[in-house]
């Protein structure tokens, strides 16, 4: 297979509030290998969006990256300075989020919004750059573009948007996009047409992708590869075909449990019972225990790692463990 | 926007008729007048002169006198001042907008950006101390600061004339002349700025705070693009716009006068002619000034609602 092209090894990533500290990222690691799409699935909270913010080194205070590696190319990110990460920022880097609506600076036009990393990553003259944006709208679909370019984002649907927030994020040619929950707060066409282009950008460019969301249906439909995180954990790993028909943590198949068939219709959908515990008093054991069907003794008592089994399936859970057994 | 404008300023006739009603109201109201103040006139000379100036008609009868003068541009007779309304106002209220227009010059730049980096730089030492100076200088009286400032800066360090508009029996011409002027608005600038700076810096700080934290700042860091043009580019234009309402709002504010502070420094403007014809019961240059301030904050309205429309891209007028 290709190369890693990023690589978290033990990222931590802190939130210092006025209850206590959020280990929000709590020594994750897993890695993306060029043009390769993974996915990053999980609960609201558990830590998804600040792991990308991480890599982007955009979290902001209160929080803060206090541990690990967070290597692009076998560089540690975290060790660049500000300067030559902003180089990479919206350049190799490029991130697109989850509200189109506000996503967009409401008082710069369109065109200047995409040109904006042109200019400042390509170095292009004020035509150039234009030029080429208006390609980029064209690109990802959005008719008329040299009028779009010319507007102000209140003067584009939601769909339109998130178009324009993948054209600024595919201006640079980037190695890798990370997308950040991109369809969630839009329609289901919209939604299909987004992962459409966005499978289409991947064919054509190679870019990997590092996708987030809690949508499973996205994930079979995107993902070459899973990573899932509950509590700031990294609790199972694994390529798409084999999680989706071997799950081995409990809380992957409450997940995949919890998803609509509709072959199988049932009453009520599936949940998995137990909320999510309170990020600040997590303590030395399976933080799923509590929720679990299967919590044994040991789970109480201490953390399981993540170990890998067969067909590279990564999984942090005591019942493959022979202390469990 | 021509058809906007038209309406708008159509609006604004009914607001200045009730406008002037209220005023007239108010002062036929008050008792007592320029002639009764005065003790130094008999009774008959006295009558002689409310004939004359209308003083003995019925309040609508000279509401409406006073109004269809008004229209044509007379405001009538200042009785302290001897000369017409219009005449006083002109002679006085230029000196009160030189003043004013430096220190609301400098008060922006100075707010937007204090505002500007005790956002950026929140709740650290920079933004506690910074905070604290300007909301201690807004909090204290105009005339406190005043005698502080003719205190320091002009009796201690002897950098600025304690006061008046120019040096007495100063025959200076040309550029002398002016540098003059310049070193005498010192004091009352410097004061007036230090009052205003206050209340603008914590509208910059709170809107700039507000911004930083919307996604779209998050998107442009994401581009790459500097922390410098983030804030300045992405950011201040944002908290600038509903900022241009206040400065609509301010035209009034040009032209008013500052009272306290004119009377500390002995500055000719018209807030210091206005608290003098307070005592004098000058109604007529009272109702003249009010009704001429009233004028600019309807049209400082309109103004405000101009720029924003030309400014912000989601209420840009047709
Ligand atoms: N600015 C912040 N201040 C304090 N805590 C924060 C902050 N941002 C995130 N957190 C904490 O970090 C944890 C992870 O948040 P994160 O945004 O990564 O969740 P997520 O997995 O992206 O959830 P969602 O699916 O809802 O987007 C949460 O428990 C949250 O409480
Ligand atoms: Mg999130």
């Amino acid at each position: 297979m290709s190369n890693n092209l990023i690589e978290f090894r033990n990222l931590r990533t802190n939130f210092y509030t006025g209850s206590g500290v959020v280990k929000a990222v709590n020594d994750v690691s897993f890695s993306i290998r060029e043009g390769e799409t993974l996915c990053v699935v999980g609960e609201s909270g558990c830590g998804k969006s600040v792991t990308a913010m991480s890599l982007m080194r955009l979290v902001a205070t209160p929080g803060k990256i206090v541990g690990g590696e967070i290597l692009y190319k076998g560089e540690d990110l975290l060790k660049l300075k500000e300067r030559e990460m902003r180089y990479l920022r919206g350049n190799e880097i490029a991130m697109i989020f989850q509200d189109p609506m506000s996503s967009l600076n409401p008082v710069l036009t369109i065109g200047h919004q995409i040109a904006e990393p042109l200019r400042i990553h390509k170095k292009l003259s004020k035509q150039e750059a234009k030029k080429k944006s208006i390609e980029l709208i064209e690109l990802v679909g959005i008719p008329r573009a040299a009028k779009i370019y010319d507007s102000y984002p209140h003067e584009l649907s939601g769909g339109m948007r998130q178009r324009i927030m993948i054209a600024i994020a595919l201006s640079c040619d980037p190695k890798l996009l990370i997308a950040d929950e991109p369809t969630t707060a839009l329609d289901v066409t919209i939604q299909a047409q987004i992962l459409d282009l966005m499978r289409d950008i991947k064919k054509e460019f190679n870019t990997a992708i590092m996708m987030i969301t809690h949508d499973l249906g996205v994930v079979a439909e995107m993902a070459d590869h899973v990573v899932v995180m509950y509590a700031g954990k990294v609790i199972e790993e694994a390529p798409v075909h084999e999680l989706f028909n071997n799950p081995k943590h409990p809380y992957t198949q409450g997940l995949l449990k919890a998803k609509p068939v509709i072959s199988n219709r049932q009453d009520r959908l599936y949940t998995i019972p137990g909320q999510v515990p309170n990020p600040v008093e997590l303590g030395e054991n399976c933080y799923f225990n509590d929720r679990c069907e299967h919590c044994m003794e040991i789970c109480v008592q201490k953390q399981p790692d993540l170990n890998i089994y067969d067909n590279k399936h990564k999984a942090a859970c005591w019942l493959y463990e022979k202390e469990g057994k | 926007m021509k058809q906007f404008l038209i309406r708008r300023i159509l609006q604004m006739i009914p607001t200045l008729i009730g406008v002037s009603i209220i005023l007239f109201s108010v002062f036929s109201m008050v008792p007592g007048n320029f002639i009764d103040s005065n003790q130094t006139i008999s009774a008959e000379r006295a009558a002689e002169l409310k004939h004359i100036h209308g003083l003995d008609k019925p309040a609508t009868e000279r509401y409406f006198i006073w109004a269809s003068n008004a229209l044509k541009g007379d405001f009538g007779y200042s009785f302290q001042h001897k000369v017409d309304v219009t005449t006083v106002i002109d002679r006085y209220i230029w000196n009160s907008v030189l003043i004013a227009a430096f220190s609301m010059i400098f008060t922006w730049i100075i707010a937007i950006f204090i505002g500007v980096f005790s956002a950026v730089k929140k709740y650290s030492l920079y933004d506690g101390i910074i905070t604290f100076i300007v909301f201690g200088l807004m909090s204290l009286p105009s005339f406190f600061l005043g005698l502080l400032a003719i205190k320091f800066i002009a009796v201690d360090m002897g950098w600025a004339p304690v006061g008046g508009m120019y040096t007495t029996g100063s025959s200076a011409t040309g550029f002398a002349k002016v540098f003059d002027l310049l070193e005498h608005m010192i004091l009352p600038v410097t004061v007036l700025t230090a009052l205003g700076v206050g209340g603008l810096t914590r509208y910059f700080r709170t809107s700039m705070l507000d911004i930083i934290n919307q996604d779209y700042i998050r998107t442009a860091r994401a581009k790459g693009v500097k922390e410098s043009t983030v804030i300045f580019k992405h950011a201040l234009r944002n908290a600038l716009i509903p900022a241009i309402t206040l400065l609509g709002f301010e035209l009034p504010a040009l032209f008013s006068g500052a009272m306290i502070t004119e009377k500390i420094f002995n500055w000719p403007g018209i807030g210091r002619v206005y608290l003098d014809a307070l005592n004098y019961r000058d109604y007529f240059l009272l109702m003249g000034y009010l009704m001429f301030l009233s004028f600019l904050t309807v049209l400082g309205n309109l103004l405000a609602d101009t720029l924003y429309g030309l400014v912000d891209p989601r209420v840009r007028l047709k």
